[in-house]
């Protein structure tokens, strides 16, 4: 700051066309024993730094500090979250799973280099946005390459400046307007950039005791939770702009079966059961031709396999095949059985061999088939009673 | 002080060997001064733009009003918009994603690489290619947010104390390293792209007529004077912020692929994916500086700063990246049928012969095939061709991805779950608009900011070694 | 960063350029008592424990060849990117392809030993339910006939490159093909269980940064003999920078391969690094993590120390014993198969060799070099 130096001496300032010329300037002028205060060029001329006798800069040092800094926080939070405050085994990892830590790891160390440097470099050169720039010369920002310099003592200026005008100086002169000082507002000065980290401090503390805030979870916090405590549902009877049909309330697919139509037996399999269901249940349908034939066409597709089309394991594909013979149907054993019993077998299954098709056949249809038999039965109770005529064509087929 | 700042090619040590290589040639043609920069790289910035930046600009904000509708529709009527389903629950919305992200790549290639090796060539092209990083990140960005089921909870993906018993993000997913290297990325590229303007905006502030352009300005030069003190620390910062970028760069396509790396799905995880990754993004990266140079320096009348020497570098790079991702082709085939794993031989025949073998072989195509004309000089300096080239190579590099994310996951391990993947209008058009947004951001960057970087050409004008 | 050399170069304008004969006398009999003390102790080993034999001879082999290949890597990137930084130690490069024959003899000597170290060469092979389909490919003569056609391939390339500077490009292509598939072949095949798509990447950042180590050891060591005298701290700047970046390089294909493979834990795939996370296995594995990434990172860090002639030999010399280290955890455990890792005359034996090996083939080459700084014109 000129305004503590004891003896004022005069600055001066010098424009250039060429970098090059710039540099012997500089160089000459430290030489005669002037003090260069600093050179403004459009892009930094190579050689300079060790011309005007600059000593390298610590930012690198300040570089590592701060990812040494973004290291210790990445993984320090990183081991700390996931093995210590809230341990949660997720995808079979370990708690401590330092390889899938690394990249986190790695990110923040750059993520805070980079910042910390910048911020550090920010704080080094006094830059902050300004609207008056501080030693601003014609140029520096676009083609002239210019140095500001102290007079050494007891030389005159213009002596100077025929030098300079010999080195290639397109301009030369004293500085003599207040504006070229450097830069003086209370923000480039210790206070100021103490004051501006003393406001940040409040910001941090808060933002490091908010873990602490509140460790009761018993205690409601103040929290956004998106909505979730209130969900949307989707209410029955309304309409929906996404579901088929336009409402919500939709139809099972087909072939559901329904599991609330009728209570459930209240029988078990087995022969006793049977013999149960034989005392206690009765056909609860009249015995109709819809019935009958709704028997009939159940009975064909489903028993008629193995019981044969007319009850008596004619056609029996189990038979023909050898495996077993199946209970005759039309015999007098089970015209004795009731049809509570024939009911249950078909639901239940047989004592040997015969499947049960309670849940392939609804209770109605199994009831129809038990008709059905009945009147198998019947038929083949009757005695031929039908006159045979000669016969014209020796078929021989069964009626 | 001879060697030190000596480039790492160009500048040998035998003096007078340079001519023969024409390591002489001026970097910029046109022999000329530094005001002569100044004038011609800040003119788009002071002019008015004339009318073909307005039509280009409608058409590319028509694009992004497709986009936002078409991404209005998603976030209001839900993920069932789009053609996903639980077998391919990834497919368009990732893809552009990882193309976007790989897209930003060159950008932080060219700035912080090159720098760090010394290319001179690199200052005609930096600046606007670290601005295409930038909003090719901005680009990729809004996937991971759309693609969500509950946008507005995305914060959940951050740890803050909450009151769920301080539920903590799970630092062991790599979708979460992705919000950590995304973010990070981008952070650091825009300030490594701020640091470079400094000086510039200077020079638009020390230029700028009225008072209000003059105090926006003012404000974010932040007092620059090209004082050497600061300049001398700007260096030591640009070199560490370029040290920085580097392995910054790497690692955030290497987190990215490990997205499908770290799984178990056949065809997904593979240990070169990392690598692979990152050399594909820096093909498809440079293929996008590229192909924006091209326009950039015919409509804007840069042909004098981005020369055809600045393209037949670019056009190399292309070429040798291009050959290294057809290696790692090679190489997953190979190994696929090395390993005799049933499933991971499955899904590489399924890849060529299978239902989405059209978009295999596109990607062949462009991405073994079109770099080989750059074999050619002729084809290597020649605009128009690389031009053609280049799109090519970008349509290759999107059906890559689209590839390896649709085709791994529509067949895996159960034939039961197997389904096909169709996408809807709505995901075709979220990706129209993507480009739509970056195509008007760059719109706009090159009329406001100056698109070379001026102080950087100016240091290089000479091209002698100080 | 001051000019002058804390070691100066002696003045071979006083005393002469030395000739083959000269100062190779002393070295070249230090070198073949390496290589017949190597080649005793390797048979020691052979005799007391096949595998540790056959293995450290498959290591010394294949270390070899990726000595030369660096060579010539580097040879051909300087070329094609048209770099003139490395011109005065370009000598040292053309003289590293010297050993790709001597590794080629040596590959071919391991079809003697090759069913006690490959599995897929054994006579119960077809018998694997693991292999079958593959012993197409797996083999003893195919095999071997691919050890000789990869050969000849480098041979010749690098012959093309080293003499007549040209065919860089097609030298990578090559190369490219050829490296993937000798890592393939010849490394991975050792566990035929295990596959991993990254391992040529791997072996290719290990030999890369082996090459520059040992282009680093030359330069400085060759210069200040006098035989070099071009090489200035220029140099030492960039090869400290690229032996830092290599270095990062290496352990990035590391973790990308460790990690994928530990993350996913599928069985296939983590044997053989299970194995080294146990027992006496595991303090080799942090310390190769050590030798090749931690300490040449630290000492490498600041700009000062990419100068300094002593660090760098420091960080060369720890990078070398980190190669080694980082082939006999690739190649061993699966060749032991579950038994702990010795230092012990096979593993002496297969170091004495490489370095008796590398002199002798290279020392001639060097010498005969005729052009102390010929550049090679820049790829089309």
């Amino acid at each position: 700051m000129s305004s503590t130096e004891p003896p004022h001496r005069s600055r001066f300032r010098a424009s250039f066309a060429d970098p090059e010329q710039l540099l012997g300037a500089v160089k000459h002028l430290r030489a005669a024993g002037h003090r260069v205060l600093d050179t403004y060029t459009p892009f930094p001329v190579h050689g300079m730094d060790e011309a005007m006798g600059l000593r390298p800069s610590r930012l690198p040092r300040a570089c590592l500090a701060f990812a040494a800094l973004g290291l210790a926080i990445a993984g320090g939070f990183q081991i700390w979250s996931s093995a210590i405050d809230y341990p949660l085994r997720t995808g079979g990892k370990p708690l401590l799973a330092i390889p899938a830590f690394i990249p986190v790891a790695f990110e923040l160390t750059v993520l805070l280099a980079g910042l910390g440097v910048v911020a550090s470099f920010f704080v080094a050169a006094r830059m902050r946005p300004r609207l008056r720039v501080p030693d601003l010369h014609p140029g520096a920002n676009d083609d002239q390459f210019i140095l500001a310099a102290e007079l050494g003592a007891d030389i005159q200026f213009p002596a100077v400046a025929r030098e300079l005008m010999g080195l290639g100086a397109t301009e030369s002169s004293l500085l003599l307007d207040d504006r070229f000082q450097r830069g003086d507002s209370f923000w480039d000065r210790p206070a100021g950039i103490g004051a501006l980290l003393l406001a940040c401090l409040p910001a941090f503390l808060l933002l490091v005791s908010v873990p602490f805030l509140n460790r009761d979870f018993q205690k409601r916090n103040l929290a956004w939770d998106g909505g979730m405590g209130a969900p949307l549902s989707a209410q029955a009877y309304d309409a929906s702009g996404v579901l088929p049909g336009g409402q919500v309330l939709q139809s099972p697919p087909p072939g559901t079966l329904s599991r609330r139509s009728e209570a459930p037996l209240a029988f078990a399999p087995g022969k006793a059961e049977a013999e149960r269901a034989g005392r206690e249940l009765q056909n609860p349908h009249q015995p109709t031709q819809a019935r009958f034939n709704r028997g009939k066409l159940v009975y064909e597709r489903v028993c008629a396999t193995c019981h044969g089309r007319e009850g008596d394991n004619n056609g029996s594909l189990i038979v023909a095949r050898g495996a077993f013979a199946p209970t005759v149907l039309v015999s007098p054993v089970v015209r004795d059985m009731p049809d509570g019993r024939l009911f249950h077998i078909a639901t239940f299954g047989g004592p040997t061999k015969m499947k049960g098709y309670g849940d392939l056949l609804s209770r109605e249809d199994r009831w129809q088939v038990v008709l059905y038999i009945r009147e198998l039965q019947k038929a083949a109770a009757k005695p031929a009673a039908v006159p045979a005529p000669a016969p014209a064509t020796p078929t021989g087929a069964q009626p | 002080m001879a060697h030190d700042g000596e480039a790492l090619t160009g500048i040998g040590v035998l003096a007078g060997e340079a001519e023969r290589y024409g390591h002489n040639l001026p970097l910029i043609d046109g022999n000329k001064s530094y005001h002569q920069v100044t004038e011609e790289v800040f003119a788009p910035t002071e002019r008015h733009p004339p009318l073909r930046w307005w039509l280009a600009l409608a058409v590319t904000l028509s694009m992004l009003g497709l986009g936002v509708w078409a991404a209005t529709q998603t976030l209001t009527r839900g993920i069932g918009t789009w053609g996903l389903n639980r077998t391919v629950g990834w497919a368009f919305d990732i893809t552009n994603f990882v193309f976007w992200v790989g897209i930003g790549h060159a950008g932080t290639l060219i700035s912080a690489i090159l720098f760090l090796f010394r290319q001179r060539w690199r200052t005609s092209i930096n600046r606007a290619a670290e601005a295409m990083t930038l909003f090719a990140v901005m680009c990729a960005g809004t996937f991971p947010i759309i693609h969500m089921g509950r946008p507005w909870l995305a914060f959940w993906a951050t740890p803050y104390p909450n009151s769920r018993g301080s539920l903590w993000v799970n630092f062991k997913s790599p979708l979460l390293w992705d919000v950590v290297a995304i973010s990070t990325y981008f952070i650091i590229s825009l300030t490594f792209w701020y640091i470079g303007l400094l000086p510039d905006l200077a020079t638009q502030r020390d230029r700028a007529k009225t008072k209000l352009k003059r105090t926006i300005l003012s404000i974010f030069s932040l007092g620059w004077n090209g004082s050497n003190r600061t300049w001398s620390r700007y260096e030591t910062v640009y070199m560490l912020l370029a040290g920085l970028s580097t392995p910054l760069v790497v690692s955030v396509h290497t987190i990215v692929s490990m997205d499908f790396a770290t799984s178990v799905i056949p065809g997904w995880h593979a240990t070169i994916f990392p690598p692979y990754f990152v050399v594909g993004a820096v093909f498809s990266g440079f293929a996008m500086v590229l192909t924006l140079m091209i326009i950039a320096r015919a409509v804007m009348g840069l042909k004098e700063y981005i020369t055809t020497r600045h393209l037949e570098a670019m056009t190399k790079v292309v070429l040798a990246t291009g050959m290294i991702v057809g290696m790692a082709y090679a190489t997953e085939f190979f190994t696929a049928w090395y390993s005799g794993n049933p499933y991971e031989r499955y899904v590489f025949l399924n890849r060529a012969l299978g239902p989405y073998q059209w978009a295999y072989w596109t990607m062949v195509g462009c991405n073994v095939l079109s770099p080989q004309f750059f074999w050619f000089r002729k084809v290597r300096t020649t605009p128009w061709m690389i031009f053609i080239l280049t799109i090519f190579v970008n349509i290759g590099m999107w059906f890559e991805r689209f590839v390896i994310i649709v085709t791994s996951l529509h067949r895996d391990y159960l034939p039961s779950s197997w389904a096909m993947y169709r996408p809807t209008f709505i995901e075709v058009a979220i990706l129209i608009g993507s480009f739509g947004l970056f195509f008007t951001l760059f719109l706009v960057f090159t009329r406001v900011l100056p698109m070379i970087a001026a102080s950087e050409v100016k240091g290089v004008l000479k091209n002698v070694e100080h | 960063m001051s000019e002058t050399f804390t070691v100066p170069a002696r003045d071979l304008t006083k005393t002469g350029i030395p000739t083959l004969a000269d100062i190779g006398d002393r070295l070249r009999g230090g070198a073949w008592v390496f290589v017949l003390l190597g080649a005793l102790l390797l048979g020691l080993g052979l005799v007391l424990q096949a595998e540790r034999g056959w293995g450290n001879l498959l290591l010394t082999a294949f270390n070899l060849a990726c000595v030369g290949l660096g060579g010539l890597f580097l040879l051909a990137i300087q070329s094609i990117t048209g770099a003139r930084w490395s011109d005065p130690i370009l000598k040292a490069h053309r003289a590293m392809p010297a050993l790709l024959p001597v590794a080629g003899v040596l590959m071919l000597l391991l079809a003697f030993g090759a069913p006690v170290l490959y599995p897929w060469a054994r006579p119960d092979a077809a018998s694997q339910h693991l292999l079958h389909g593959r012993l197409g490919w797996l083999n003893p003569p195919f095999f071997f006939g691919r050890v000789v056609l990869i050969f000849a391939a480098w041979i010749w390339a690098g012959r093309r490159l080293t003499q007549q500077g040209k065919g860089a490009a097609p030298f990578i292509l090559v190369f490219g093909l050829t490296f993937s598939l000798a890592n393939f072949d010849w490394l991975m095949s050792l566990e035929p269980v295990w596959s991993s798509t990254i391992l040529a990447i791997y072996g290719f950042s290990g030999m890369f940064l082996q090459g520059i180590a040992i282009v680093t050891i030359s330069a400085i060591v060759l210069r200040r003999v006098g035989l070099l005298p071009a090489v200035s701290k220029a140099q030492n700047h960039d090869l400290g920078k690229l032996l830092f970046a290599f270095s990062c390089f290496w352990a990035y294909i590391f973790l990308s391969q460790f990690l994928l493979i530990w993350y996913a834990n599928i069985p296939e795939e983590t044997g053989p690094m299970r194995l080294l996370l146990q027992g006496r296995w595991m303090p080799l594995f942090y310390l190769n993590l050590l030798l090749n990434f931690g300490l040449p990172f630290v000492l490498l860090l600041q700009r000062k120390a990419k100068t300094s002639e002593t660090v760098l030999l420091a960080t060369c010399a720890i990078l070398l014993a980190g190669r080694w280290l980082d082939l006999y955890l690739q190649i061993m455990p699966p060749v032991l198969r579950g038994l702990g890792p010795v230092f012990g005359p096979a593993e002496l034996g297969g170091i004495l060799l490489q370095l008796g090996l590398g002199h002798l083939a290279c020392w001639p080459v060097f010498m005969k070099d005729a052009n102390p700084a010929q550049e090679l014109p820049q790829a089309e």
